[in-house]
C-alpha cells in the first residue's frame, strides 16, 4: 500500500472551538485507491478533522497537500471543483424539491435555456443518473420529502457522485442505511477505488471497518493515535483500545444467563395492526424483563415503539398497561401510566438542542418538580443535576446547551430525561444508534440497573449481537409480523436471528 | 464543545445599560433643554412600561415560534368595550371587561389558527381585520372617553405599579410555572415537547391566555393614559404592533442572559429615548424610523453571537 501515491496530505492540522480543542496537530497521508478509515470515539474530532478537508470549517493552523501541492478549502464548493466531496451525517437534502433539482442542486447552470431552467431535461438527466444506479423506482419529479428516510440518503450519495470526485469523505452514513443502501454503497465505494480514487469513510461500525478499509487511522481527543495497514490483520478489541486508550475494564454485554424473570405481566399487547405496517402483534412484557425487538428498519418495529407509546394510532388492537387496567391512548396518558419511550431520532424528537441540559431533563417531569405550587430553577437544577450524575454526563455546568455535547452524551441525556421520570416501563428505540463503545457501555450498565429495580424494558435496535447480548426475551419482527421468539441462550447466534429477519 | 456563558451574562448586562445610557447621554447632549430634564425622563419612563406590558404578551407568541398581528387591534377593541363598560359600573367592570374580552379575542385567535391549521400571522390578520371592523358597532362608532376619574391608572404612580405588577405576572407565568417551560419547550422543538407527553395545543392555547391577559393591562392603560379611544380602521391597529415587537425582540435578545421581561422592558425603554429624543431634535418621522430599525439590528447583531457559533439557521 505504501507505494501508491499520496493524494491527500493534512500536516500539524489544528482547529479549536469556543474552548474545546477538536483537532490537535493532525498529521495523515491519504493515498490513492484506498478505503482510509477513521475512527474513534464521539468527540474524538474525526468529523472535525473531515469538515476541514471538504472546507465546512477551516483549520486555526496547519496545512494541508493535494496532489502535494498546499491547499486549503475555502468552502465546500471550492472543495468540490477540486474533486473532494462528503456525504455527512446529517440529512442533507431540501424538502420540497424535486428529487431532480436536490440531485442538481448549485449545478443548475448547466440547465439554463433563455434565461430559464428547462425543468424537462434537469429531470430526464437525473432519471439517467438514478437509472445508473439502479434506482429506476425513483421518479426524479418527486418531492424529495415523500421519499424514505434511506432513500433521501442514497439520493445523497448519488448527488456527491455525480461531481465525480477523486476524494470522497463519507462521515457515518451507513448507519442510515439498511443493507440494500449499504451495498450500493460499498459498491460505489469500491469502484471509486479501482479507478484510482480515495475513500475517507467514518463508521462506529468496526466490523465493517476492518471488512472495508485498506487502512485505518485511530482517533483520540482530537489526536492521530496511529494509522494501521488492515492486511496487519486488526481485530475489533485492538481498535476498541486504541480507541479508548485502555482495555474495555467494564464489562460490555451482559455475562449472566438463566435469570428468572417474574411473571408478573405488565404490558399487554393484543393484535395490534397498522396497514401496511404491522400485522396483528400480540406479545406481553413481564415485569423486571429486558425485551428485545428485532429486524430490519423497514420490518415495522419502529412504528411499534411509537404505538406502545401512544404517539402512533393502531388501526386495530390495543396496548394494556395491566396493573391499572389502562389502554394506552395518547402519549399523555401512556405517560401517567408509567410507560416512557426513546426515539431513535435523538436531535429531532427526544432533545431540545438549543436549550439547557437541565431543562431537557426536567420536561417530563415538571409536575414531580413544581408539586402544586410554583417552579423553582434551584430545583430544577438539583433534579437535573441528580440525573446528569446517575449517567455520568460529561458536561461544564447543567445549564449548558445541549447542543454542545457529543452524541454519546446527548444520548445519556435523552436516557436522564426519562430515567428521572421514573417510569415502570421504557421503550427504548435504537439507544446506542451511532454511539461509541464508552457509552454504549455505560448504557448497558444502565439498563442492567432499571432492570434490576423492577423496571421493564423494551429495547429495539438493528443491531442483532447487541440484542442477543442483553435481552431476557428476543422478538424478530419480518414485514410487520412477529416471526419469532426467542428465550436468552448462550448458544443463540446472530447467524440464526438473521434468518428470521430475511 | 464548551462554552463559557458567565463571562458573557455580564458583558450582556453591561452591553443593555451601556446602550441605554449612551442613547439618553447623546439626546441629552443634543438637545439639553428639552430632553434632559427629570420630567421628560418620567413621561418616557411611564410609556415604556406600557409598552412592554403589552410586549410581555406578545412575546409567549412569539417564543412559540407563532405570530400576532392582532395584539393592536385587540387592544382596541378590549378598550372600547372596557371603557364603555367603566361608564356604568366603574373601576371593577373597566378592569374586568377589558382583561375577559383581550384574552377571549386571544382564545379565538389561538382556535383560529389551530382549527384551520393555516401559519398563525395570516389569521391574525384576518382576525384584526374583523375586530377592527366589528369595533365601529359600538357607541356608534365614536369610540369611547373616559372620565378623568377614572383615569387612575394613566397616571403616575399607578401606571408604573400596575405595569410593575403586569411584568411580574409575565415573568412567573413564563419562568415559574409549569406552562410557561412547555410554551418555552414548544418554541424549542415541538416534537420533542410532543413526546414528552406535553399536550401541544393545549399549552399553545395557554400561550395566546397569557397573552390576552397581559393585552387587557396594556389595553387598560393605554385608554387610561390617552382618555379617548377610537376604532381604527384600514389596519391602521398594526401601527399599535411596532413598539411592543421590538421591545420583544429586546427581550428575545438577551433571554439567555437577562430574565426577558426585564429586557422588554429596558428595550422598551431605549425605543421610547430614541423616539422622544429624536422628536425634540425635530427629525422627521421617516427618519426617526429608519434610526430605530438600525439601533434594533446592531443590539441583535451584537447579542445573538453564540446561536451563530452554533450554525444555527435563524429563520
Amino acid at each position: 500500500m505504501a507505494n501508491k501515491d499520496i493524494i491527500i496530505r493534512v500536516e500539524k492540522l489544528c482547529k479549536t472551538f469556543v474552548t474545546t480543542r477538536a483537532v490537535v496537530n493532525a498529521t495523515v497521508d491519504f493515498r490513492s485507491g484506498e478505503i482510509h478509515a477513521l475512527i474513534g470515539e464521539n468527540g474524538s474530532g474525526k468529523s472535525t478533522l473531515t469538515s476541514m478537508m471538504c472546507g465546512i470549517n477551516k483549520p486555526d493552523s496547519g496545512t494541508m497537500f493535494l496532489n502535494k501541492k498546499p491547499f486549503i478549502a475555502q468552502d465546500q464548493i471550492h472543495a468540490n471543483e477540486n474533486g473532494i466531496a462528503a456525504l455527512v451525517q446529517e440529512m442533507n437534502t431540501i424538502d420540497h424539491m424535486s428529487v431532480a433539482e436536490n440531485i442538481f442542486l448549485g449545478r443548475e447552470n448547466e440547465f439554463i435555456k433563455l434565461g430559464m431552467i428547462d425543468k424537462k431535461r434537469m429531470s430526464r438527466a437525473a432519471s439517467e443518473v438514478l437509472e445508473k444506479y439502479g434506482l429506476k423506482m425513483i421518479n426524479p419529479n418527486t418531492d424529495i420529502s415523500r421519499l424514505s428516510f434511506e432513500d433521501r440518503k442514497i439520493i445523497e450519495i448519488i448527488k456527491a457522485m455525480n461531481t465525480d470526485p477523486k476524494i470522497l469523505i463519507v462521515d457515518e452514513t451507513t448507519t442510515a442505511l439498511s443493507q440494500k443502501g449499504r451495498d450500493l454503497l460499498y459498491s460505489i465505494m469500491n469502484d471509486m477505488r479501482e479507478r484510482g480514487n480515495t475513500i475517507v469513510f467514518i463508521s462506529h461500525d468496526l466490523q465493517e471497518v476492518i471488512e472495508k478499509s485498506d487502512a485505518i487511522t485511530v482517533m483520540r481527543d482530537g489526536e492521530i493515535v496511529d494509522t494501521i495497514e488492515v492486511k496487519d490483520k486488526t481485530t475489533e478489541d485492538e481498535l476498541k483500545m486504541l480507541m479508548i486508550g485502555r482495555e474495555l475494564s467494564q464489562k460490555y454485554y451482559r455475562s449472566d444467563y438463566g435469570r428468572l424473570v417474574s411473571d408478573d405481566i405488565v404490558l399487554e399487547v393484543k393484535n395490534v395492526t397498522q396497514e401496511g405496517v404491522l400485522d396483528d402483534v400480540t406479545f406481553e412484557l413481564h415485569k423486571g424483563e429486558i425485551l428485545g425487538i428485532g429486524g430490519l428498519t423497514s420490518c415495522g418495529m419502529h412504528e411499534l415503539g411509537k404505538v406502545l407509546f401512544g404517539a402512533s394510532k393502531a388501526q386495530k388492537g390495543s396496548v394494556t398497561v395491566t396493573h391499572k387496567n389502562a389502554i394506552v391512548k395518547n402519549i399523555p396518558y401512556a405517560i401517567k401510566n408509567g410507560i416512557a419511550y426513546i426515539s431513535k431520532n435523538r436531535d429531532q424528537e427526544s432533545l431540545m438542542l438549543i436549550s439547557s441540559i437541565s431543562d431537557n431533563i426536567c420536561l417530563p417531569s415538571l409536575d414531580r418538580i413544581s408539586g402544586k405550587g410554583l417552579l423553582r430553577h434551584k430545583n430544577e437544577n438539583i433534579f437535573a443535576q441528580a440525573g446528569a450524575r446517575k449517567l455520568d454526563i460529561k458536561m461544564e455546568n447543567i445549564e449548558q446547551y445541549v447542543f454542545y455535547l457529543s452524541g454519546g452524551n446527548k444520548q445519556k441525556v435523552a436516557l436522564a430525561k426519562w430515567i428521572c421520570e421514573e417510569p415502570d416501563i421504557i421503550v427504548m428505540d435504537c439507544p446506542t444508534r451511532g454511539i461509541d463503545v464508552k457509552v454504549k457501555a455505560a448504557i448497558y450498565s444502565m439498563m442492567d440497573k432499571m432492570v434490576e429495580s423492577g423496571i421493564s424494558i423494551i429495547m429495539i435496535s438493528e443491531e442483532m449481537l447487541e440484542l442477543i447480548g442483553m435481552c431476557d426475551r428476543l422478538l424478530v419482527f419480518n414485514k410487520g409480523k412477529l416471526v419469532a421468539d426467542m428465550p436468552r441462550n448462550k448458544e443463540l447466534s446472530e447467524e440464526t436471528v438473521i434468518k428470521y429477519l430475511i | 464543545m464548551k462554552i463559557k456563558r458567565d463571562n458573557s451574562n455580564l458583558k450582556s448586562r453591561l452591553l443593555l445599560v451601556g446602550v441605554m445610557v449612551v442613547v439618553y447621554v447623546t439626546f441629552a447632549t443634543l438637545s439639553p433643554e428639552r430632553f434632559a430634564n427629570a420630567n421628560t425622563l418620567y413621561i418616557i419612563f411611564q410609556q415604556a412600561f406600557m409598552s412592554s406590558v403589552i410586549a410581555a404578551g406578545l412575546y409567549f407568541i412569539i417564543i412559540m415560534g407563532l405570530f400576532d398581528f392582532a395584539i393592536g387591534s385587540i387592544l382596541v377593541f378590549s378598550g372600547i368595550l372596557g371603557g364603555l363598560a367603566a361608564q356604568h359600573t366603574g373601576y371593577a367592570g373597566f378592569i374586568i371587561v377589558t382583561i375577559v374580552v383581550a384574552i377571549a379575542l386571544e382564545i379565538v385567535n389561538g382556535l383560529l389558527y389551530m382549527i384551520l391549521k393555516v401559519p398563525s400571522m395570516i389569521t391574525s390578520v384576518g382576525l384584526l381585520m374583523i375586530l377592527e371592523s366589528i369595533a365601529t358597532f359600538f357607541n356608534d362608532g365614536c369610540g369611547v372617553a373616559l372620565e378623568y376619574e377614572m383615569r387612575l391608572f394613566g397616571r403616575a404612580p399607578y401606571n408604573i405599579i400596575i405595569g410593575t405588577v403586569g411584568l411580574i405576572i409575565a415573568s412567573i407565568l413564563f419562568g415559574y410555572t409549569k406552562k410557561g417551560i412547555q410554551i418555552r419547550a414548544i418554541g424549542s422543538n415541538e416534537l420533542v415537547a410532543r413526546s414528552a407527553g406535553i399536550r401541544v395545543n393545549q399549552a399553545k392555547l395557554w400561550g395566546y391566555i397569557f397573552c390576552g391577559l397581559l393585552v387587557g393591562i396594556g389595553s387598560i392603560m393605554n385608554i387610561s393614559y390617552g382618555g379617548k379611544l377610537q376604532p381604527a380602521l384600514n389596519l391602521s391597529s398594526i401601527d399599535r404592533n411596532y413598539a411592543p415587537l421590538l421591545g420583544c425582540f429586546f427581550g428575545l435578545a438577551f433571554k439567555d442572559q437577562i430574565n426577558p421581561m426585564v429586557g422588554i422592558l429596558i428595550g422598551g425603554f431605549i425605543i421610547k429615548l430614541l423616539t422622544t429624543g429624536l422628536m425634540t431634535l425635530g427629525v422627521d418621522a421617516t427618519i426617526q424610523s429608519v434610526l430605530t430599525g438600525f439601533v434594533l439590528l446592531l443590539v441583535v447583531a451584537l447579542t445573538m453571537r453564540n446561536s451563530r457559533d452554533m450554525h444555527v439557521i435563524v429563520k
